[in-house]
């Protein structure tokens, strides 16, 4: 490829492997997340589960993975090497997804949703984290592009899948399916396996006597990655409920629901996957707002065409939008945390913080949305969104600062292009040292 | 920071969780806490009523409940195959439901002698009961499959609703969606479902087309759901909707 970004390292063959084991891990997980998705009300249902029960359970699930996000990230920023965390969170998916299949009593339900919940917290940052080895600082808008590619076959193909699975076979299948699908996801990472180790500069700093509790304050208050939280938390708060919000619509007017509402969920991961790498480069082009303005824009856009029309059809075809949507935003998240804190020793730390308001914002918003929908009807529900969305997309394009690290300030600890407040960074980062931009000696 | 984060949103969210919670289980206490209104009108209330409370488990007691009409209203046929017989059942509802009222004051006598042996009962005494085999063929009910007339999937029950006597009323079930995304809640009346507790694949059948599911309203959480049901006969019209009113106002 032509790119600056790209020719800036050099590839050499393990990290190639490397970089095609990363590719089919993410397809894996993504297959696996499908099945611990909302299938398990389902899957609960079908086994005599009352919906106050099936209630709790996801609450745990939702409870734990809220927890533990801020903290698992901390843990991974500990471990040198993300390869063996990943594959420790894969076998624990084996795990839950195996109580879940053969033995469903309440017990082993709520903690598989613990392990569940956790070990996701756990290896969304590890993704990142050895994206970030293996790519460098550079080359991640493009690894985090074929991150979300790989990720999105992964998700279409999952679903289909699964469902097929469910509808043909039977509920209980799709659990043993999905802890199937563990064994090739452990068997993509061993090219990664020596690959990942953090070099030091990825860890957090070497253990300064004193004031480590402040140094996490330090990262986590720096004005970006607030007002990208809070951009984060938004965007979740506006998208979460809008599928919920049609598939009323699709089930009354359709003549298909099942399948109009699989079209919804597919033809996104469909313009993910062709969409991500360009989005990717994008960013490492000409920065992480504009992209990030395109991706928050998709919003408004959907919610007044959801409010404006009721035909099935065209429903479907909004839904595309949700796939630029979600192609803009699922990259930018861990490439501008690793703008932020990609050196400070705590991306993942940081990753996490934006994870938790991720969550906020998805565990809040159905609910909200779902209230007005009674008491105001779906077209207001919509608009409601809109103005959500409307000051998600202002904040963006006011607030929020460009983060894209430049190319000749490469050792500086964060190099952000509008430098908002570099003095908030640089304590961050490890301590002081200059370093070369690579990270990929360990390899 | 590292500790309130979590902790505030484990707070934060347990609420929300307790609060979903009670909402879930709002509505079974609900009609148990307007118990204590006399059902007037029916004839099934009170005869139902006496007969359920011996029955622990609500899923035992529901699919009891209903195949005992069914049974008594095809005793020729003996206890094989109530389901068919009750699908055989000429459409007329205003027979059905006459018929029903019949059964349930035919049936009475014979079943009082365990209502007596509840209503004895001092608060915080206990019955004095033996194990039997179920005369009835019974089945569970949460979780099933229900077929349509053409034996289309129609969803699955997910819940089941009892109004102030103890009868249940109304069938949630858990209709389209994918995956889990999108499902449908549509609360059916009762009576519409058909059951078949003798079969291999014990299912049940609801004599509803899914147009007529598709369109139905999303079940809310309320006392008084907006649901599927028979459209009244001219003459029983006032019968059922006066069975329900009483029983739930409060």
């Amino acid at each position: 490829m032509p790119d600056p970004a790209d020719s800036a390292h050099p590839a050499d063959l393990s990290s190639v492997k490397a970089g095609g084991g990363l590719d089919w891990f993410n397809l894996f997980v993504a297959n696996i997340q499908t099945g611990f998705g909302p299938f398990i009300a389902v899957y609960l249902s079908s086994q005599s589960w009352t919906q106050t029960a099936i209630g709790l359970a996801l609450s745990i699930g939702t409870v734990s993975s809220m927890a533990s996000q801020v903290p698992a990230g901390a843990l991974v920023d500990l471990m040198p090497n993300k390869t063996r965390v990943a594959a420790f969170s894969v076998l624990t998916f084996t795990l839950s997804a195996l109580m879940f299949a053969i033995h469903p009593i309440p017990l082993f339900v709520y903690l598989a949703e613990v392990l569940h919940g956790v070990s996701s917290c756990t290896l969304g940052p590890a993704i990142a984290a050895m994206s970030l080895v293996i790519a460098g600082r550079f080359g991640m808008g493009l690894r985090l592009g074929r991150n979300a590619r790989y990720a999105a076959i992964g998700n279409g193909v999952g679903a289909a899948l699964m469902g097929a699975c469910g509808q043909y076979v039977s509920e209980r299948a799709v659990f043993f399916l999905t802890a199937a699908l563990t064994l090739p996801a452990l068997l993509t990472l061993l090219p990664l396996r020596r690959v990942a180790v953090a070099a030091g500069e990825l860890r957090p700093a070497p253990r300064v006597p004193g004031d480590t509790r402040g140094k996490y304050w330090r990262v986590l208050a720096d004005r970006r990655l607030l007002i990208f939280c809070a951009c984060a938390m938004l965007f979740t708060f506006a998208n979460a409920p809008m599928l919920m919000l049609i598939s009323g619509t699709l089930t009354a007017k359709g003549t298909n629901p099942s399948l109009l509402i699989a079209a919804c969920i597919v033809l996104p991961q469909v313009i993910v996957a062709f969409a991500s790498p360009a989005v990717g480069r994008f960013a490492e082009r000409y920065g992480r707002r504009i992209v990030l303005m395109v991706g928050f824009s998709m919003l408004p856009l959907r919610c007044l065409c959801f409010a404006a029309t009721q035909d099935p059809r065209l429903l479907v075809s909004v839904q595309a939008f949700d796939g630029i949507a979600a192609a803009c935003f699922g990259i930018m998240v861990p490439l501008i945390v690793s703008d932020v804190a990609g050196r400070s020793g705590h991306f993942n730390l940081s990753l996490g913080a934006v994870g938790f308001g991720i969550g906020i914002g998805g565990t809040l918003s159905t609910p909200a949305a779902g209230w007005v929908a009674d008491h105001f009807g779906t077209r207001m529900a919509f608009f409601a969104l809109l103005g959500v969305a409307v000051i998600a997309l202002l904040l963006v394009a006011f607030v929020m600062p460009e983060t894209r690290p430049r190319k000749d300030s490469d050792e500086g600890g964060g190099g952000s292009a509008t430098s908002s407040d570099p003095a908030t960074v640089e304590p961050g980062s490890p301590n002081g040292v200059p370093r070369p931009p690579r990270h990929r000696r360990a390899a | 920071m590292m500790k309130t984060f979590p902790v505030a949103a484990t707070l934060l969210l347990l609420a929300l969780a307790g609060c979903s919670g009670l909402r879930t289980s709002a509505h079974p206490p609900a009609p148990a806490a307007a118990a204590p209104t006399p059902t007037p009108t029916p004839a099934p209330g009170p005869a139902a009523a006496p007969v359920e409370p011996p029955i622990e488990p609500a899923v035992g007691a529901d699919s009891d409940s209903h195949p005992g009409p069914q049974a008594a209203a095809a005793p020729a046929v003996g206890p094989t195959c109530t389901c068919v017989e009750a699908k055989a059942e000429p459409k007329p509802k205003v027979k059905r439901r006459r018929r029903r009222k019949h059964e349930h004051r035919v049936e009475a006598p014979p079943q009082l002698p365990t209502a007596p042996a509840v209503e004895e009962i001092p608060p915080g005494g206990t019955v004095n009961a033996e194990v039997k085999a179920m005369s009835v063929p019974v089945m569970s009910i949460l979780g099933k499959r229900v077929k349509g007339p053409q034996g289309e999937d129609l969803g699955r029950v997910v819940d089941v609703l009892a109004d102030a006597s103890g009868r249940v009323r109304i069938a949630i079930i858990d209709f389209g969606g994918f995956l889990g995304v999108g499902n449908h809640r549509i609360a059916v009346d009762w009576p519409l479902l058909r059951f078949n507790p003798d079969g291999q694949d014990p299912s049940l059948l609801l004599s509803l087309s899914p147009e007529k599911l598709r369109t139905a309203p999303e079940y809310k959480d309320n006392p008084r759901p907006q649901t599927l049901m028979e459209p009244p006969a001219p003459e029983t019209a006032a019968a059922p909707p006066a069975a329900v009113a009483p029983a739930v106002k409060k």
